[in-house]
């Protein structure tokens, strides 16, 4: 990183800390950090770089910033400007609208009109340079369709309110009819998920959103349990259940082994083919992850999940 | 004085010095008033002088890369018989505006006249939580170029909206493996798109199985699938390429004249126009096939929520025949290998007998199985 912009990058902070720090009278060192993402240590120098000034500042000259430290804690006060943060710079107003692009782009038409309108105007009002020019060089992935699912679980998790759901179980001849608690909204691999506590099952269960056809919001409210650890399903970049899992060995040819050593972070056999063992939940998603890599790769164990293979491609031709 | 001042310092007292002023002030004020600037000005020494004058333009450029921009002013002196060139920042530029909380929506900043009174600008609860859950989110998006910026973002709107009025929603982003790597590359791609600078890097294309040496025009980054993508202009094929960021080595920019772009991005750009594409579509498009496959009920309602192909018919028991557009035969037989009998391949021929050689060639891996149909497992 250039002088320069780590010149930029702390004037931006010191801007922004005075009257964050001035409003308060006082603040603690480490939650300033975690504020600004910075290590306490920055935190210091961007202070430090206040409190030189003085050195060179008659008393009372120019803008007046007074800096106390104590131990764990620094105190501002600003007597004349600083005393509000200075307008967002384009890179933060790019920020801004890209993060109002990803919940558009969760959600159903109507809403994403709503957003994409904000981020126009606090482009416009806060911007000291809009961003505007920028936005089109920045994109996201859609995922809000016609009925928006995941912003309307998004919300019914945060209000904690419980959802009916019709969920497209593959290999199902109709949509299951679930009433559910959605505790977390969870994007692994490329998909959102929510894990939820199941009405019908009794217990957490992970839904994929593209697989929720119809959702309705409910009246009725839940708390998420205190032991509730999203920590027991993920794990190496990917959702699973943690209870009832087991272990599947599955080899991949040397033909696509260069994709499952970038994803995995695994090392190829001798032949060049690599052997995974998988964490596998549900056998579904075990069959379509085989199926998808074709003769590429083969279930080597246990038996029963060989069987299943063969028994999928029997449905697969007419 | 002989303290050594730094750049941050000289700019904090630039800044103190200017803003809010009503009056402009002129070059020689600034000079004598700024402790920097003076240090050297008031030695009265020529050369000084004018290295400390090119010193304060360069400062003028760097700040205006932040979004402060110094304006330079013709200004009346004597009775308004003399105009001289005078410098302003006003309250109304530098600082944020008033976030206030209201039901209304759609009201832009007030109309203040006065440039130094620092605007307002209303927003709905609901605007309000918008802004903050969008920068929340652009902070947790794995590998983020943005999340610094989202994160100093989010510090300025918190200083008039309180947080905590707002709940988060509870969203988690499951990093995949190598996230952290990713970081460096990403930023730096960013910068490079908003200056328009050339990079150049080693490429592992995933299909090649070796590394390549690119010379790119970057001209957007998009998320997608988990993934980070750059689509610039490669020179080496003269057209435009995507590329994984996860697989580009030993990246560099152009470091030559920093400040001046080394291309244009074609005005009409738009890197929405690369997202949502399958592997099916990518590739030579004079090899167009096109695709028939059935739905049955009720994956038909699945392949309509996530917009898989286009719709042709519905039949009465629910299933759906939808259409796609084929430039590459084996990523999508694989797919609907994948779909284990929600989908059948209707047509042409000649696609359904490629799908039967493909699944004869699975089933041969499972040859030695006698019994299937095991049992599955409940979500």
């Amino acid at each position: 990183m250039s002088k320069t912009m780590t010149a930029q990058e702390q004037f931006d902070r010191l801007t922004t800390l005075i009257p964050r720090a001035a409003r308060s009278g006082s603040a603690r060192l480490d939650e300033l950090a975690r504020e600004f993402g910075i290590s306490a240590n920055q935190l210091m120098r961007d202070v430090q770089e206040l409190v030189t000034r003085t050195h060179y500042h008659p008393a009372g000259s120019v803008e007046g910033i007074y800096v106390g430290q104590e131990q764990d804690r620094v105190s501002i006060w600003t007597t004349g400007e600083f005393h509000r943060p200075r307008r967002l710079s384009t890179r933060e107003a790019l920020a801004l609208a890209l993060g109002l692009r990803i919940l558009a782009s969760e959600s159903d038409p109507a809403r994403r009109e709503e957003l994409e309108a904000l981020a126009r105007k606090l482009d416009k009002e806060l911007a000291a340079a809009p961003a505007e020019e920028l936005t089109p060089h920045y994109g996201v992935e859609d995922h809000g369709g016609r009925t928006g699912i995941i912003a309307i679980l998004q919300e019914a998790a945060r209000e904690r309110r419980r959802c009916r759901i019709e969920y497209l179980k593959p290999g199902l001849t109709a949509p299951e009819v679930r009433v559910i608690s959605p505790y977390l909204l969870v994007y692994a691999e490329g998909n959102w998920y929510t894990l939820a506590h199941c009405g019908e099952r009794g217990a957490v269960r992970v839904f994929r959103a593209d697989r929720i056809c119809g959702i309705q919001t409910l009246e009725e409210r839940f708390e998420v349990p205190a032991d509730f650890d999203p920590a027991e399903y993920v794990g190496g970049g990917r959702i699973f259940r943690a209870e009832r899992d087991e272990e599947v060995i599955v080899r991949y040819s040397p033909a696509i082994a260069r994709w499952i050593v970038e994803r995995e972070g695994v090392q190829p056999e001798p032949d060049g083919s690599v052997v995974l063992r998988h964490r596998v939940a549900d056998p579904r998603w075990l069959v379509r992850h085989v199926l998808q890599y074709g003769a590429e790769a083969e279930v080597l164990g246990p038996p029963r999940y060989r069987e299943l293979i063969r028994s999928s491609l029997a449905s697969i031709l007419p | 004085m002989s303290e050594r001042i730094s750049k941050v310092q000289r700019w904090l007292d630039l800044v103190a010095y200017l803003i809010g002023r009503r009056i402009p002030v002129t070059v020689a004020d600034i000079m004598e008033n700024v402790p920097a600037y003076a240090q050297k000005w008031c030695s009265g020494d020529e050369t000084d002088q004018a290295s400390v004058r090119r010193t304060f333009e360069r400062d003028k450029d760097e700040l205006r890369e932040l979004g402060i921009t110094i304006e330079t002013v013709k200004h009346p002196i004597n009775y308004g018989l003399q105009l001289i060139d005078g410098y302003i920042l006003t309250r109304r530029a530098y600082y944020l505006p008033e976030l206030k909380l209201g039901a209304g929506t759609g009201s832009g900043a007030s109309k203040w006249t006065d440039k130094n009174r620092v605007p307002g600008i209303e927003l709905s609860e609901d605007e309000a939580q918008a802004a903050l859950d969008a920068l929340r989110r652009l902070m947790e998006l794995p590998a983020s170029p943005l999340a610094r910026e989202a994160r100093t973002a989010y510090v300025k709107l918190a200083f008039d909206i309180d947080p905590d009025r707002f709940a988060p929603a509870p969203v988690l982003y499951v990093e995949p493996p190598g996230t952290a790597a990713l970081l460096a590359v990403l930023g730096q791609l960013s910068d490079a798109i908003i200056a328009r600078k050339r990079v150049t890097f080693r490429y592992n294309g995933i299909y090649r199985g070796e590394a390549t040496t690119r010379c790119v025009a970057p001209y957007g980054l998009f998320f997608q699938h988990g993934h980070w993508y750059l689509v610039g202009h490669d020179d080496t094929r003269d057209a435009i390429r995507i590329f994984r960021v996860a697989r580009i080595e030993g990246l560099s920019a152009n470091q030559r004249a920093p400040k001046t772009p080394d291309f244009e991005v074609p005005p009409d750009f738009k890197v929405d126009t690369y997202l949502d594409k399958k592997a099916w579509n990518l590739g030579d498009r004079e090899a167009l096939i096109r695709a028939e496959v059935l739905f049955r009920y009720p994956a038909s309602l699945w392949a309509e929520r996530c917009g898989h192909g286009e719709f042709v018919e519905e039949r009465d028991d629910g299933s759906v025949v939808r259409a796609f557009e084929l430039y590459q035969v084996d990523p999508f037989l694989r797919w609907l290998l994948s779909l284990t009998g929600d989908a059948q391949l209707l047509g042409p021929p000649e696609l359904v007998a490629e799908l039967q050689r493909l699944v004869a060639g699975v089933a041969a891996l499972y040859a030695d199985v006698d019994h299937p149909a095991a049992e599955v497992c409940d979500v």
